[in-house]
């Protein structure tokens, strides 16, 4: 029986919509203001401020990022580090979370307060560097996809995520005679596709915006990640702010602000297009036909 | 129905213990639950635990050179400088309040804004909203600051020059105690409520679109279905996600906050975050860091632990 | 689904594995063995024992800090013709500057130091703790033995010293930068000179600022660009130092007292707050971070600042309008003369740990590379690069190769110098207009008579109590805040530790007056 829309739901549509675009609007003209300043030439940037298109249309900033080696070569990293740390991530982050979504597992609570504990008290970035260093990691990739592997933040909530499942379907597997690692492979993670997608995009970006760490870490600058260079390019490019030996800081000619803009543009549009692959994963109804009466 | 007898059943074997199965007899049924358990731990110990004697640096005056254990013992010398020799009132005044407004005004959003993107019929609009919005996370503060000093300075920023020409009188948003706090929140709604939204899309994709359907069937409109059917299918995830941000609820981020500061709006802009940034790392004071540091933990703990009982008392499942 | 993605998972983590395995080794001495012992190193100095004539090179590695987005590549010619005079075999560890302090602190937490290291503020707490406790050789009474080294500045030489030691070779830079950029084609549009006086540079400021002198027939123009440089208003310290006014610290009656309560300090505020009041300054400078965005947006007429400026600034305002000149003046006399103000004369020091560094020989070969590294040849070299491939020079004009590949092998070769008094001048006519104002600067040039003292208050407040006169110095000019108001703030600053500071500052004046 099919039915019919009625006006009040026509207009609650009608209003929703409008309010979402404005919002969407809101938030991207920024962004849509340093896409047009990357192509913007100098002048333009400094005599008009804001653009929304540039009336002198230029390629020189994107020609200055991608004139020398570096940045093809920081971005190879990057994706590496990306690719490969999320798949740890996501492996490690999920096998620990299922256990402890599990009510009948005795040292749950224990195990989770141990968890939240070290989320609000760390030992802090010298304590971590020195385990780090007798490991031997230091100058390895080793050292920017291990010691993040579980976000304690991502772990609690992918538990609860788990904890959501019905335990029905864990039932009537162990009744088929599944273990508990069969249950968690052929049945949770299954269903918990939208959560995984979710907390892989959240990974993802973590690693992409790498840049601290592979400082403190990693002493070859060959083998440092594109957040490295943005970043260098950014904040000279804005008079060195943030710099905090600024006191009699060095003289470097301070990129053009389009190429600014330009490497904000690069640095992001990859990550960017991830997302809409993992839409999919949104799709509703995935506990559809799961649970039989 | 029957759901809700298994439940029992094996909440009853599991706390009585004796009667039906000893500890060590259900540690072997669930091996394989500890054996999945044991990859993460060993993380946890070794990426958490071993540099974890860090924290007693508060109680130093660490010096790398000499290393943690050679490095003089001070006790609560640099509490007392935090509790007594700083600002504390005004760090504390000034954070707090950001935190609430933070809490109050941008807590909400996320939900607010995924639950009207769930009720989009339109699949294409739907899926291009989502994709724009959340895009302001991935610029970096310098960038938005930038942005928002073009927006808003006296001297030829867009906001002025709008009100100049409708007669107002230009406001000095950048320099002024009134405006930070409103702008900084709203340049935090602006750059995460997007970002924010992503989670909930995520909870409320299991949610059974059958259950509209039966909604309707029995006269609710759209508001009533969303109050009896999507907010409750993301209410856990709401509250766990409020616990673990009072976990943080001191930290007000730095770098916006340095971005933002300037003579004019220091009484009410400066927080804990900036003022460790320029006593201590620029100094490479550690020790003073580490001790505010641990005094922000020691009340996001608090508050932690406060919330989970709270939440634990409305029935729902807490973070442990 | 499943099956495959546990396969991808697999292979991914195998190939990570022989990745790391690879490229993982830390090889703290990597590539660049320039196994040509070579023998043109014209070794000068005598009494050392150890000469640079080793048949092997000497394995030397450093951490220095990088100002650019790319590093020197490993095949840089200009890096193999520096190992090649030095007979050296480089490695080098680049740290972006805006980290390098956590970086260096977490190395040297590490215990693992390369032999010599930039210490970018020598005067920071870990550092000069790490001093006191042994970590560093005291270079001092080696320098006379070697022919550059010793001609080093007395003056920075005290700048740099720890507990009236020298525990490092100081990196030179110009010891007096700063003075004003300005339109020359405004000052030729409205028929004026260039001021030579602190009343001539207001009535020029003032006619910038209202007698259209871009001849756009709009009132669109300002005077001065002014800025914040960290919370500190640019520029503001060198009008301060024309006014009369010291260079952070003055001996009055035999009493060393911080600029901000000098006389001279209250009229620079007078003088900045009449700017701002008559819109001879823009309103807005407090949250502008870079003033340079200011001026080269053209409608601004003098920036105060270094003056190697100067070229950027021409070249950004000439995209906008190609007749744009700018002109340096470096003389702005006021109650006390001519005068300007002294920097530092450095920027960070070599320091070579004992740790990395085990024995004496070891330590006087380091230096002999340093004493190199200030010979006329090496320092042009980490300047301009090669002539014919870096730059060439035609008939007295210099210009350098476009090709970013080539420029590329330049990247923070200046990070690598020591002297820097041997470096032929070339450039346009104003980056050579620039080296002749700092030169003229070293005449009139006032130091900073704290700058070798230590203070512990001072490291460990200093920057934290200082924010509360930079605030009320732009409080007072936007007139937020009266003259009583502002004697407060001082009070303030003295009773937060201020007091303490001239306390400790003029206890070790006392001892050197001795």
């Amino acid at each position: 029986m099919r039915i019919k829309a009625s006006l009040g739901s026509k207009v609650f549509d009608g209003i929703n919509m409008g309010l979402l675009i404005l919002f969407a609007l809101v938030t991207i003209i920024p962004f849509i203001y340093v896409i047009a300043g990357s192509f913007a030439t100098q002048k333009e940037l400094l005599t008009k401020g804001f653009i929304l298109f540039p009336t002198e249309f230029s390629l020189d900033a994107y020609r200055y990022i991608f004139s020398t080696g570096t940045l093809m070569r920081s971005l190879g990293v990057t994706i590496y580090i990306t690719v490969v740390g999320t798949l740890i991530n996501i492996f490690m982050t999920c096998l620990m979370a299922y256990p402890l979504a599990r009510r009948d597992m005795d040292f749950r609570k224990p195990v989770m307060l141990m968890i939240i504990f070290t989320m609000l008290f760390s030992g802090g970035m010298i304590p971590t560097f020195l385990v780090v260093k007798q490991l031997g990691m230091i100058d390895t990739y080793w050292s920017l996809l291990v010691p993040g592997a579980i976000s304690a933040f991502n772990l609690i909530i992918i538990k609860n995520f788990f904890q959501q499942l019905p335990e029905s379907l864990e039932e009537s597997a162990k009744i088929d005679g599944c273990n508990d690692l069969m249950i968690f492979i052929k049945i949770v993670l299954p269903l918990s596709m939208p959560a995984i997608a979710t907390f892989s995009l959240f990974y993802a970006v973590g690693h992409w915006n790498t840049f601290f760490n592979a400082i403190l870490y990693i002493n070859d600058n060959n083998k440092w990640p594109i957040q490295v260079l943005l970043r260098q390019i950014v904040i000279l490019a804005s008079g060195g702010i943030g710099d905090s030996t600024a006191m009699e800081s060095e003289y470097v000619t301070p990129p053009e602000q389009a190429v600014k803009m330009a490497v904000i543009v690069m640095s992001t549009l990859p990550i960017l297009l991830v997302y809409p692959f993992l839409q999919k994963h949104f799709a509703k109804g995935v506990l559809l036909g799961s649970v039989k009466g | 129905m029957a759901n809700m007898q298994n439940t029992l059943a094996r909440k009853n074997s599991v706390s009585s213990a004796g009667k039906e199965s000893t500890l060590l007899k259900r540690l072997v049924k669930n091996r394989w639950l500890y054996f999945m358990l044991l990859p993460g731990l060993l993380y946890f110990i070794i990426f958490k635990y071993w540099p974890m004697y860090g924290v007693l640096i508060a109680f130093k005056d660490f010096q790398p050179f000499l290393g943690f254990l050679e490095s003089p013992f001070v006790g609560l010398k640099h509490f007392n400088r935090l509790f007594f020799e700083s600002n504390f009132m005004t760090l504390f005044m000034n954070t707090l309040i950001l935190a609430l407004y933070n809490i109050i005004f941008f807590f909400p959003l996320p939900i607010i804004i995924s639950l009207m993107l769930n009720e989009l019929r339109v699949e294409f609009l739907k899926r291009s909203i989502q994709t724009l919005i959340y895009i302001p996370h991935f610029m970096s503060w310098v960038v938005v600051v930038g942005i928002a000093y073009i927006f808003l300075t006296t001297e030829g920023g867009l906001v002025n020059e709008l009100i100049d020409s409708l007669g107002g009188e230009k406001i000095n948003f950048l320099l002024s105690n009134d405006w930070f706090r409103p702008l900084v929140t709203f340049e935090v709604i602006w750059k995460e409520t997007g970002w924010g939204t992503i989670i909930f899309l995520a909870a409320l994709a299991g949610v059974d679109p059958q259950l509209y359907e039966a909604a309707k069937i029995d006269g609710a409109n759209r508001m009533r279905q969303i109050w009896h059917i999507t907010l409750p299918a993301i209410k856990s995830t709401i509250v766990i996600l409020l616990i673990l941000r009072l976990g943080s609820f001191l930290d007000t981020g730095f770098e916006q906050i340095f971005l933002m500061l300037n003579a004019m709006n220091r009484d009410v802009g400066e927080v804990f975050d900036t003022y460790v940034y320029s006593v201590g790392i620029s100094q490479g004071q550690y020790s003073f860091s580490t001790a505010v540091g641990l005094f922000k933990s020691i009340i996001g703990l608090i508050l932690v632990l406060l919330s989970n009982y709270l939440a634990k008392k409305f029935g729902e499942e807490g973070i442990y | 689904m499943k099956k495959s993605i546990v396969k991808t998972a697999v292979a991914v983590s195998a190939v990570s594995l022989f990745l790391s395995a690879c490229g993982g080794n830390a090889n703290p001495n990597p590539t660049t063995n320039s196994g040509t012992n070579t023998s043109k190193n014209n070794n000068t100095s005598t009494s050392t024992p150890v000469t640079t004539q080793d048949e092997t090179p000497f394995k030397l590695s450093l951490m220095l800090p990088t100002y650019n987005p790319e590093q020197m590549p490993e095949s840089s010619s200009v890096l193999k013709l520096l190992e090649e005079k030095t007979n050296t075999d480089l490695s080098v560890t680049w740290v972006p500057s805006t980290t390098y302090a956590d970086k260096l602190s977490a190395t040297v937490a590490s215990g693992e130091l390369p032999q010599a290291l930039v210490a970018l503020t020598p005067k920071a707490s870990y550092i000069v703790n790490a001093v006191r406790s042994g970590m560093f050789w005291e270079i001092g009474p080696y320098l006379q033995d070697y022919p550059n080294l010793s001609r080093m500045s007395d003056i920075v030489l005290n700048n740099i010293s720890i507990d009236g030691k020298v525990y490092g070779i100081y990196r030179e830079r110009d010891l007096a930068r700063f003075g004003l950029m300005m339109r020359q084609d405004w000052l030729d549009n409205l028929q004026l000179e260039e001021p030579t006086n602190l009343d001539e540079l207001y009535n020029v400021l003032k006619e910038f600022t209202y007698s259209d002198p871009d001849k756009n027939g709009k009132d669109d123009t300002i005077g001065l660009a002014v800025g914040m440089q960290g919370s500190v208003i640019a520029g503001f310290k060198d009008i301060l130092v024309y006014h009369g006014g010291p260079n952070e610290w003055e001996v009055q009656d035999g009493q060393l007292i911080p600029a901000h309560m000098t006389d001279a300090y209250m009229d620079t505020m007078l003088f900045y707050k009449k700017l701002y009041d008559e819109n001879i300054i823009n309103q807005d400078f407090a949250v502008v971070q870079d003033g340079r965005a200011v001026i080269n947006k053209g409608t601004a007429g003098v920036w105060i600042d270094n003056m190697v400026d100067g070229k950027g600034i021409q070249d950004n305002i000439q995209k906008i309008t190609a007749e744009a000149k700018i002109t340096l003046v470096n003389r702005i006399a006021g109650p006390a003369g001519d005068r300007t103000r002294a920097g530092n004369g450095y920027l960070g020091m070599f320091m070579i740990p004992k740790t990395s560094v085990k024995t004496e020989e070891e330590l006087k070969r380091i230096l002999t590379y340093l004493d190199r590294v200030s010979e006329e040849d090496i320092q042009n070299l980490m300047k301009y690069g090669v002539e014919g491939s870096h730059y060439t020079v035609d008939g007295g004009n210099y210009s350098a190769n476009e090709d970013a590949k080539v420029l590329a092998e330049l990247n923070d070769s200046n990070q690598f110098m020591v002297l820097q008094d041997k470096v032929v001048s070339y450039g346009t006519e104003l980056e050579k207009l620039a080296v002749d104002k700092f030169n003229d600067n070293v005449e009139i040039a006032i130091p900073n008579p704290a700058a070798g003292f230590i203070s512990e208050t001072e490291i460990e407040k200093g920057t934290e109590i200082s924010k509360i006169i930079a605030d009320a110095t732009v409080k007072f000019i936007m007139g937020s805040i009266d003259e009583e108001q502002w004697d407060k703030e001082v009070e303030k600053w003295l009773q937060s530790g201020g007091s303490k500071i001239m306390e400790e500052f003029n206890a070790e004046y006392a001892k050197l007056a001795q």
